[in-house]
């Protein structure tokens, strides 16, 4: 009874419709079958307009990734050179003879991959791709396009080196300040988010805001890279105050630094802005 | 607990170690390596104790900026104080172990701090309030891998029977 209910109801529906036209030639069963189909059609239409849509996106996902990773690079490349546009500007407005600028500038860097964080919670390092093979030795300093980041500390492997964070409690960098020249010694505090300034004299006016270089004295980093800007100044009642700055650079979201190392002769001149980065 | 257990539970909290604080800044305040030591040393006694925090605290001492050997002397030192922990008490709770792992950290500070006084070369400094939060970090992840330790071979355990189960039943069917 079940089936022959049905079965029965479609023949009369057949036999109906081979009889019934609806328009001029064209008949129930002919319209209620091309209905069908074409419900069936426009089905398989938006599954294919889907499948379509989608590996449209992913191939779209891709080709937007690749250009956000190319644009990325080239960020980062504009930031480098503005970075070196403002240490250029520094030594100028200091007066620095053209041989000393040249040679101040004459920077070929190495690009690295940070490949992991510092093994205890007590110092803060990073261990980058790049080593012996590729001229890094100890005390090459170590920038990224937002600032400087530390120094590579220790002998490096062939392929990999640690790299001492600037915000390291044992780190330490000549520092001034950009708006009145004052010195001073940045070095790494508990706190992973800020440095301290240590050193600068109570006589030189501090202002929050403030943009804190590296001066090049202490033979590591090259002068006029911006380390932070000035976020407080305390005076504790001696010769000289204790300046909290925060930190160009977020220590905790490097993904890639550009390691400075020696020129190589003539080349190094090209290779001051992206010519000797790889 | 076997040598290669060893390096594979000390492996893997030095690679989480390395790795975790590049995606989540709180994980720069857990010393995964000195739990897996505790752990290696509460479930295996101290000769095993000892030899995970010597691997562990070596290891830790190459991927970091200290001086060679500061972390594999705490550590094994450590490693062996869990050991002997677990033969003289009952460490089975989750409590108790988060207990030994928080002591186990302000003894691995102390520990640490002081031969770097010893030796006179640059080291951390010991900040009371630091230590204290490294602790609990410490002692957190420590009752999170006591549940894992202890729900992971049941839950398996399960599965297991769940899959027999269901294999029967298909072929009685």
């Amino acid at each position: 009874m079940r089936l022959v209910l049905p079965a029965v109801l479609v023949g009369h529906i057949l036999l109906i419709s081979t009889q019934v036209g609806i328009r001029p030639g064209t008949t129930l069963l002919e319209s209620a079958v091309f209905g069908t189909l074409a419900g069936a059609q426009g089905l398989v239409d938006r599954a294919g307009a889907g499948i379509r849509d989608t590996v449209s996106m992913v191939v779209g996902l891709r080709e937007a990734q690749r250009e956000n990773e190319a644009l990325r690079a080239d960020y980062d490349a504009l930031r480098m050179r503005l970075q070196e546009q403002r240490a250029l500007t520094h030594r100028t407005t200091v007066l620095v003879g053209l041989r000393e600028l040249r040679r101040s500038l004459r920077w070929r860097t190495v690009s690295a991959r940070v490949i992991g964080t510092d093994a205890t919670p007590y110092f803060r390092t990073l261990t980058v791709d790049r080593g012996a093979s590729d001229d890094v030795q100890p005390d090459h300093a170590v920038l990224s396009p937002s600032g400087v980041v530390g120094r590579i500390v220790g002998p490096p492997s062939r392929s990999a080196a640690k790299v001492q964070l600037l915000n390291d409690r044992n780190a330490g960098a000549g520092a001034s300040i950009e708006r009145t020249g004052t010195t001073g010694v940045v070095a790494g505090t508990d706190e992973a988010s800020a440095l301290q300034m240590r050193y600068v004299s109570t006589a030189s006016p501090v202002v929050v805001g403030d943009v804190v270089l590296t001066t090049g004295d202490d033979g590591i980093y090259p002068p006029g890279l911006l380390i932070g800007t000035v976020a407080a100044a305390e005076h504790a009642g001696g010769p000289s105050q204790t300046i909290r700055i925060a930190p160009a650079v977020d220590f905790s979201k490097l993904q890639h630094v550009l390691i400075v190392v020696p020129a190589r002769g003539a080349e190094a001149d090209t290779s001051l802005i992206s010519g000797g980065s790889r | 607990m076997t040598t290669p257990r060893i390096l594979a539970v000390v492996g893997a909290a030095l690679a989480a170690q390395t790795t975790a604080p590049r995606f989540l800044d709180a994980a720069a305040n857990v010393d995964l390596p000195l739990v897996a030591v505790v752990f290696a040393g509460l479930t295996g006694g101290p000769v095993v104790g000892l030899w995970t925090g010597t691997a562990g605290g070596l290891a830790q001492d190459l991927l970091s900026g200290g001086v060679l050997g500061v972390n594999g002397l705490a550590k094994s030192l450590i490693g062996t104080w869990a050991g002997w922990m677990s033969v003289q008490f009952i460490t089975f709770q989750a409590w108790r172990r988060a207990v030994i792992v928080g002591a186990a950290t302000l003894a691995n500070a102390a520990c640490v701090v002081g031969v770097y006084a010893l030796v006179s070369t640059p080291g951390p400094s010991a900040h009371l309030r630091g230590v204290a939060m490294q602790g609990s970090a410490n002692a957190s992840v420590g009752i999170v891998a006591t549940a894992v330790a202890r729900w992971a071979p049941v839950m398996q355990t399960r599965r297991r029977g769940r899959r027999g189960r269901a294999r029967f039943h298909r072929r009685t069917r």
